[in-house]
């Protein structure tokens, strides 16, 4: 029997032998207007060596001009004056970033956040940089979220807070001065470990950012509990960390909005 | 091979994305036709499937096997696509709910329709079992379920099967 029913089962799932190619190329039609620059990869041996190449090129044009913009500054000021003390000369207060959801291309109006300030203010106990900490900067969507600062660490969360049904969605910025990001992450991986089903090895990743990373999920329902963990130097042998809380349905939605963000996040070396 | 093919997908490498199309194309339209029922819904589900394992690859945990991963995927499309032309229940609440004891063919009926006229508790890991030789904790993985659950939903399947064709043996070659 077992026999008789794996050949008409065979038999029945049949398909027309066009159907790979026809569907292969819908799917690559989708994928190329999802990232184009995906797309080139497609053959990319020389290609990418090329484009290798001129990203060099513009790194190497843009650290020039940084470099000499940097210099003209300094000469400017006054003596005794901080190098860098008001990054926001540096990084626009707004500005408009496409983000990738569920396929679709959407513009966000972005708002920069400049840790240590709130409305232009010093914030208290956490306005100056020491030896072991370092300030950032980092852009969110203020259209879909606020951030607010709980005990020490700068929380982004969504500005209609969701109904209780949903599990937390949020994005925390931390600092754990003197922990190296290694050590940092492993005590993270074990944190985890007592509160979520399922937690992977921390892992190094330079795509959203350049760090370790943790992923950790409490179950496969809708509403399942996501926790991805980013630690990232922040450049005085201490570590950033980086936490994306949302749910298992939103991992295409918040959990990219979020991904995002940790691309414009960028620590300060003052 | 999957491994490295893997690793280069998310690097953004579309030729590995190819090779792992090519290795999982065949069996997946097929599953998809058989728990469907339907050519052209299988296609829009297989479709959705590679989409989504493409952009969501850096969720899969490297150090398990990827093809439970992919056929957990495979499977939700497929109900997401019937639940869309209102066919079926959704995914989650398919596999929980307590069957129902459809219309079982008569006699005459082959065994291929006395297969697709069982309740989905049964008819997926039938499907899953001897359409693709998927051992019981693979198959398990995929729909998430526990083993002996896995094992008593074939036996079940095997025996409706068996009896929806009129008493042939199980486990026979007639």
């Amino acid at each position: 029997m077992e026999r008789k029913l794996k050949e008409r089962m065979l038999d029945e799932s049949r398909f027309d032998p066009g159907l790979k190619e026809a569907m292969w190329e819908r799917i690559e039609a989708q994928l190329d207007i999802e990232s184009p620059a995906a797309s080139r990869s497609r053959t990319h041996a020389k290609r990418t060596q090329r484009s290798r190449k001129t990203m060099r090129r513009i790194k190497i044009s843009t650290g020039l001009a940084a470099a000499v913009i940097a210099g003209a500054v300094f000469l400017t000021m006054p003596a005794g004056t901080a190098f860098m003390k008001d990054v926001r000369s540096w990084f626009a207060p707004e500005k408009k970033v496409e983000v990738n959801i569920e396929g679709e291309k959407e513009q966000t109006n972005q708002k920069l956040h400049e840790s240590g300030k709130t409305n232009g203010e010093q914030t208290p106990g956490n306005s100056e940089t020491s030896k072991e900490t370092s300030r950032y900067v980092i852009y969110y969507d203020q259209e879909r979220y606020k951030l607010e600062q709980q005990g020490g660490k700068d929380v982004i969360t969504t500005t209609t807070p969701l109904p209780d049904k949903y599990p937390e969605v949020s994005f925390t910025i931390e600092q754990r001065p003197g922990i190296q990001p290694a050590d940092a992450a492993a005590d993270l991986e074990k944190q985890l470990a007592a509160g979520y089903a399922e937690v992977r090895k921390a892992e190094q990743v330079t795509e959203p950012i350049a760090g370790y990373r943790i992923y950790a999920q409490d179950g496969k329902d809708w509403n399942s509990k996501v926790m991805v963990v980013y630690v990232v130097d922040n450049g005085k042998q201490g570590s950033f960390v980086l936490t994306e809380k949302y749910f298992l349905e939103a991992s295409e939605g918040h959990g990219s909005r979020f991904d995002q963000m940790l691309k414009e996040f960028k620590v300060l070396s003052e | 091979m999957e491994r490295q093919w893997i690793e280069r997908i998310l690097q953004g490498d579309r030729s590995a994305f190819r090779n792992l199309y090519d290795e999982y194309f065949e069996y997946a339209v097929r599953t998809a036709v058989m728990v469907t029922k339907n050519r052209e819904w299988a296609q829009d589900a297989v479709q959705e499937t590679f989409l989504r394992a493409y952009r969501n690859i850096w969720q899969y945990d490297k150090s398990k096997p990827f093809k439970p991963w992919f056929y957990t995927i495979l499977l939700r499309e497929c109900y997401r696509v019937m639940e869309r032309e209102k066919k079926v229940v959704p995914f989650g609440e398919q596999l929980d709910q307590i069957a129902v004891e459809p219309k079982l063919p008569d006699v005459s009926v082959d065994l291929y329709a006395a297969l697709q006229s069982l309740d989905d508790l049964y008819r997926i890991p039938l499907i899953l079992k001897y359409l693709h030789d998927y051992s019981e904790r693979e198959i398990a993985e995929m729909l998430d379920v526990n083993v002996n659950t896995l094992k008593s939903r074939l036996l079940k399947g095997r025996e409706k099967l068996k009896k929806g064709l009129g008493g042939e043996p199980y486990g026979t070659e007639a």
